[in-house]
């Protein structure tokens, strides 16, 4: 039975990242209701990914660090951990800066009149959109990582 | 707010996470001291990411002025999180391949 803060972490990233889809189609057209959703769903997002943040955080100091990893390092892929996890435990750390960013340009420019802030607001969003699935795809490795280890350690030997 | 500084602040610390995750891999010192920091060097990690983008924020709004270039500050940023992405991906699968 995986961990409950994993379906938290999970659910909150995931959550995050579609808040920033949300706001790359509000901006694809923009009118000033359309701007008015995109700076709440920035908000909302970059909230999101700061909670998934300290949920994920904490399941990892606490519970990944010292009962899951030495598992998946002596399991049969210990790359779930070595490459995977490494790479996502840090990658993830640009989320939040991107976030803030682009929540700065939409609430400190204009999108309608400044074609050039509404471009940067898609292509920032567009880089969260595309870092947080590959979380998303990373976690999936990680995940049978472990179950491949926890199988591993209850095989029944013939 | 003066977003030339907001992006370059973003930029630094974006550079910087790359930087220390690497270091501290490879120097079993640093990583030490960055445990010793908040008790593990990845909560470390991020607190200095957050530090250094108020940090550096502050320092250059003091110094900008409020021009913004939002397309080529946006590349730049991009450029950053990509070079951030590849330094940290290719430095451990080198690590893993290497062991």
């Amino acid at each position: 039975m995986p961990h409950g803060l994993i379906g938290l972490h999970a659910f909150l990233g995931e959550f995050g990242i579609f808040a920033f889809l949300w706001l790359f189609v509000e901006l694809l057209s923009p009118n000033a209701q359309r701007v008015r959703r995109a700076k709440i769903a920035a908000a909302l997002g970059t909230l999101l990914l700061f909670a998934a943040w300290l949920i994920g955080g904490y399941y990892y100091v606490t519970y990944y660090g010292p009962e899951v990893k030495p598992i998946i390092k002596a399991g049969p892929q210990p790359v779930g951990h070595s490459v995977f996890m490494e790479v996502k435990e840090h990658i993830f750390l640009l989320l939040p800066v991107l976030s803030l960013l682009t929540l700065g340009l939409l609430m400190h420019t204009d999108v309608l009149k400044d074609d050039s802030s509404r471009k940067a607001a898609l292509l920032l969003s567009m880089l969260i959109i595309l870092i947080g699935l590959s979380m998303a795809g990373m976690g999936y490795v990680i995940s049978t990582s472990f179950r491949a280890a926890l199988e591993g350690m209850h095989a029944v030997p013939a | 707010m003066k977003l030339r500084a907001l992006f370059h602040a973003g930029i630094a610390s974006m550079l910087l996470t790359a930087a220390l995750t690497v270091w501290g891999e490879l120097s079993a010192g640093f990583k030490t001291l960055l445990t010793g920091v908040t008790g593990h060097h990845w909560v470390t990690k991020g607190v200095i990411s957050l530090v250094v983008l108020a940090g550096v924020y502050a320092l250059l709004s003091l110094v900008y002025d409020e021009r913004f270039n939002a397309e080529k500050e946006t590349r730049n940023v991009l450029l950053s999180a990509v070079v951030a992405g590849i330094v940290i991906s290719g430095f451990f699968v080198w690590h893993f391949l290497s062991a």
